[in-house]
């Protein structure tokens, strides 16, 4: 009977389909041998992919550029960072270091961050340092302005059923495995609301503040620039040297 | 004999699973529908390889247009158009290294020309590179080899010209700076030795940080005082 048994699944088992595409690369097979610079894109989702410490899991036609094994792009769609270890994402020229878990999104050429649990650093100087996007909350940005400061929002509180309807394709288990996490990340979103208020005030002194002071300099230098313009015009356009 | 019965019982059956999964095989490997199943796939590939490769170009131009926004000082929001500097893109392009730079043929041909003091002919390949490439990095050394070559020819009209359009679109050039001696130069030639002071005196102010400038300007005031 066993032996029935084993003849018949060794007859399924030729049967099995071979597997479709998964995903496409360039250079292509880079993702396979880990050879950085590598663009990816994800025909079928992909979860928990391995980059070190970190993981990944991309949804289909999200595309991302991994600069280094730590370092990434994200070229369209979405990603959410797990587990992140000083994982690194590149937003117009700046680095967002990334530890926990992110919702990373390209949106009509702004790149979100949405900080479901752990924690956005930017190490530069041209995004305030101090401003760094809370639990439960969601900021974006883009293209430097004409000052080279990056342009941004102000961090707000982000949608649960948005930020829901993104992690759920991604998501580990069965249906029931995943509503229990789902109750979880909502229960650890649950203070963010009185972290917001004070949080706003600040940020927004905290830029008024530099506006002001950046407006003045700005000012300075232009009447200073257009004192020597006018002085160097006033010799240069004067009609009585320009003799014939 | 019981056993005999089992023995061919599974042997039939392992046969007509044999016979069954060889069929199958068979009928897929010859069947059309498999050949187009594996064209699909090819194609399937294809595209999103092709939608990867749009979606790195469309990254290479959003790099490039967030490196230009940096190196753009903000200019103008809210003020008055006249008050707004003009200034081409040369005046603040860095050329890229390793980069082909086409204007360079017409600059080594004109520098090659202005060294054997052939002005006039230098002249007109410096104001055809110019004209074919407004925002090549070497407009600036152009303009100013112009301004250089009119006023070694005594055509210090012409030179005037190039130096207040070299004022007015690269006033940061240290270019500028140098041609501006010239400037005061003309000036004092004319007998207009107070206009000449005062160019110096603003050569010094904007571009004293240049050392050599700072000199020539420092040697032309003296002379000019005199």
């Amino acid at each position: 009977m066993n032996s029935v048994i084993m003849v018949v699944a060794l007859f399924f088992s030729f049967s099995a389909r071979a597997t479709s595409l998964d995903y496409v690369d360039l250079p292509e097979g880079c993702w396979a041998r880990e050879k950085f610079p590598c663009s990816l894109r994800a025909v079928r989702t992909l979860k928990n992919l391995k980059l070190k410490a970190t993981k990944i899991s991309i949804p289909p036609e999200a595309a991302i550029k991994m600069v280094s094994s730590s370092r990434m792009q994200l070229l369209t769609g979405y990603v959410w960072v797990r587990e992140g270890d000083s994982f690194e994402i590149l937003i117009e020229g700046q680095v967002a270091r990334i530890s926990g878990d992110v919702l990373v999104s390209k949106e009509d050429q702004k790149i979100v961050l949405q900080n479901v649990g752990g924690a956005i650093d930017f190490n530069s100087n041209r995004v305030f340092p101090s401003e760094v996007v809370p639990v439960g909350f969601e900021n974006w940005y883009a293209r430097p302005g004409g000052d080279g400061e990056m342009v941004r929002g102000v961090a707000n509180l982000f949608s649960v059923e948005k930020i829901f309807k993104k992690m759920i394709p991604l998501m580990d288990g069965d249906k029931e495995q995943q509503v229990v996490a789902l109750a979880e990340w909502r229960r650890s979103w649950a203070g963010r609301a009185e972290v917001g208020a004070q949080f706003y005030q600040e940020v927004i002194n905290r830029r008024v503040a530099v506006v002001e002071e950046q407006k003045k300099k700005k000012a300075d230098q232009k009447a200073q620039r257009e004192r020597e313009d006018q002085k160097l015009r006033q010799m240069f356009r004067a009609k009585n040297y320009i003799d014939q | 004999m019981a056993q005999k019965n089992f023995l061919f019982v599974t042997f039939c059956l392992v046969l007509v699973m044999g016979l069954l999964q060889t069929y199958g095989l068979m009928k897929e490997y010859l069947s059309p529908a498999k050949y187009f199943e594996a064209q699909w796939a090819r194609s399937e590939k294809k595209i999103e390889l092709e939608k990867l490769k749009i979606a790195l170009l469309e990254n290479q131009i959003q790099d490039l247009q967030t490196e230009i926004a940096t190196a753009i000082p903000d200019g103008g929001s809210g003020g008055d158009a006249s008050s707004v500097q003009i200034r081409g893109l040369a005046s603040i392009a860095k050329p890229k290294e390793g980069a082909i730079e086409l204007s360079g043929v017409l600059d080594q041909k004109a520098k090659s020309l202005f060294r054997e003091k052939k002005y006039s002919e230098s002249n007109l390949v410096f104001k055809e590179l110019v004209e074919k490439y407004p925002s090549s990095p070497r407009v600036v050394e152009a303009y100013f080899f112009q301004a250089e070559g009119y006023f070694l020819t005594g055509q210090y009209q012409q030179s005037l010209d190039v130096i207040d359009h070299m004022i007015q679109h690269f006033p940061d050039s240290e270019l500028t700076g140098f041609i501006m001696l010239r400037m005061g130069q003309i000036l004092a030639s004319r007998n207009r030795a107070d206009e000449a002071k005062e160019v110096y005196k603003v050569i010094l102010q904007v571009h004293g940080a240049n050392a050599d400038i700072r000199d020539q300007a420092e040697k032309l005031l003296k002379t000019a005082e005199l």
